[in-house]
Parts: C-alpha cells; sequence; structure tokens
C-alpha cells in the first residue's frame, strides 16, 4: 500500500523554499527596460552603430541556432524562434519567471544595410548580430578639386 | 509566448503571479547601467516528489564562472558576466545591462546538500536538489497480520 507523507498540511512546510530577492542590492530582471521607457519583450535586445556596422545584441538562453530565425526584409530586421519548455511529469511550479514558447521581435533598422553580409554569432546564449551598413548608406568623402 | 510572471514583493517571499501586473509593465527604477552591477537571473523553481530544480537564466556566463553554493539550508548562485563593449556611450536601444548574475534561495533542510547537482548550458544554469530523505514519499509495508 501506498501512502504519501508529504500532502500538504501533513508535517512539510509548505512556504519552502523562499527566495532572497532583495539581499545583495542586485537589480531584477522583470523585462522593463533599464532606462524605464522601453519595455522588452522576449528577447531584450541592445543595439547601437558605429561608421560601418550596426551592432544588434539579444539575450535568448536556452535557444539553440536551430530553434533561431533571423531575416532582414527592407528595414525590418526579425528574429523570432521558440524556447523550449522544461517538462517535468507530476511537478509542481512555485515560481514561473522564465519565459518560454515561440517569440517574434522586429526592428526597425535606421540605416540600409547588406543583407548578405550580416553575420551573427550565437555564444553562452547570447545573440550577437552584425549588419554592415550598405554601400549607399556608407559615408563617404567627397573629393573636392581646385579648378 | 508563455507570460507566466511572478511578482516581486521586496520581502524575499514568493507571491502568486499576479494577472492584472505583467512584469513587463512594471517600472523599473535602475537609472544608467553602471560597472559592477549586479542582477537577479529570472529563475523556475520546480518540485517534484524527488527533488527541488532550480533553472536560472545566466546568458553571457561561462560554466567557469559559476559559483553554486550550499550553506546553511541557503542555496546562492552567482555568475560571472564579462563585461563586452557596446560601442560607445550612445545606445539606440538598450534593454539590458551586462553584469554578474546573483540570486539566492532558502530550502532550509529540505534538501539532501551531498546530493545537489548542478548544469550548464546555453545561458541556463540548472540545479538539481534532491529532497531530504525524511520529505520523499516512502512505501509503507503492510503486514498480514
Amino acid at each position: 500500500m501506498l501512502l504519501p507523507t508529504n500532502r500538504p498540511g501533513f508535517g512539510f512546510p509548505r512556504n519552502l523554499p523562499s527566495l532572497f530577492d532583495q539581499m545583495l542590492e542586485t537589480l531584477p530582471r522583470w523585462g522593463a527596460g533599464l532606462d524605464g521607457d522601453q519595455p522588452t519583450g522576449f528577447p531584450a535586445i541592445n543595439a547601437w552603430g558605429d561608421e560601418d556596422n550596426l551592432h544588434i545584441e539579444a539575450e535568448v538562453p536556452g535557444v539553440g541556432i536551430e530553434d533561431l530565425q533571423i531575416s532582414v526584409l527592407g528595414d525590418e530586421l526579425t528574429i523570432e524562434g521558440t524556447r523550449p519548455e522544461r517538462e517535468l511529469q507530476g511537478a509542481r511550479e512555485h515560481r514561473r519567471e522564465r519565459r518560454v514558447g515561440s517569440f517574434r521581435r522586429v526592428l526597425s533598422l535606421p540605416v540600409d544595410v547588406d543583407a548578405d553580409r550580416i553575420e551573427a554569432t550565437l555564444e553562452n546564449g547570447v545573440l550577437s548580430l552584425l549588419l554592415p551598413h550598405a554601400e549607399a548608406a556608407r559615408p563617404r568623402a567627397i573629393e573636392v578639386r581646385a579648378n | 509566448m508563455n507570460s507566466a510572471h511572478t511578482q516581486h514583493d521586496g520581502t524575499g517571499s514568493i507571491t502568486p503571479p499576479s494577472p492584472t501586473a505583467p512584469a513587463d509593465q512594471q517600472a523599473c527604477t535602475a537609472p544608467t547601467v553602471a560597472a559592477g552591477r549586479r542582477y537577479q537571473p529570472r529563475v523556475d523553481l520546480i518540485e517534484s516528489d524527488d527533488e527541488w530544480l532550480l533553472v536560472a537564466d545566466v546568458p553571457g556566463a561561462t560554466s567557469d564562472g559559476i559559483d553554486v553554493r550550499f550553506e546553511d539550508g541557503l542555496l546562492t548562485l552567482q555568475a560571472r558576466v564579462a563585461a563586452r563593449s557596446f560601442g560607445g556611450p550612445k545606445f539606440a536601444r538598450r534593454e539590458y545591462g551586462v553584469g554578474d548574475f546573483v540570486r539566492s534561495v532558502r530550502f532550509g533542510d529540505a534538501v539532501d546538500p551531498d546530493g545537489i547537482v548542478a548544469e550548464y548550458d546555453r545561458g541556463e544554469l540548472v540545479v538539481h536538489l534532491p529532497k531530504a530523505a525524511s520529505l520523499k514519499p516512502r512505501t509503507i509495508q503492510v503486514r498480514a497480520g
């Protein structure tokens, strides 16, 4: 005969374990933008540019290269994919902060990029994209000839 | 997209998810990113008959920069994240800061400290904490009289 002894109210403190969120002056990662005015979807994105390239970085922990599609159409970059869910049979969930399932983010690019030369790397859950400016979008020095 | 979130009440206790206040819309009071900032990773905490499973998102960490400690019933995860350059002070878009991840969970005497195992892959840290023997379901032998 099976007699479960860990039922709620059967001697096991149900409020265990507890998460110490307030300690160590750490900042929560609840998905709000760091500037407060850029609430994020998944994945969170940092983007910047230099003279020759746009750089875009996204946090995609747990996502494999096979689960990720990156495409550029016109001036829009799309990052989409699926983050697998960890399934445990008969398990009880106490805390679910991680976001799983399919995701899609579309970013407007401020300059034309050369879609054929985009480089993407995925390392330790961080996706890095390097998007070279299209030739037409590059600043170029105009030679001024003396008469 | 699973948008399950739990709310942050500042007391360290677990509060149930609130359907009215998705975390995405909560204001974040953090100002700008400074060097040496530390962040709380998002975590899932799942309980099965035999163990607790703690999964933390620590993107950017490497396995040799991860430290998992269990001391006096308190599990502490630390994941070092190397600083990386973002090419200048002006961001076109900035949705996250880069810094080490730190978070603690109190398990008390609910786990068997000797059996704790952690694994890291692709920015996810998974910690298996076997339940203390006294908390596992057990079969009681019934003898015929």
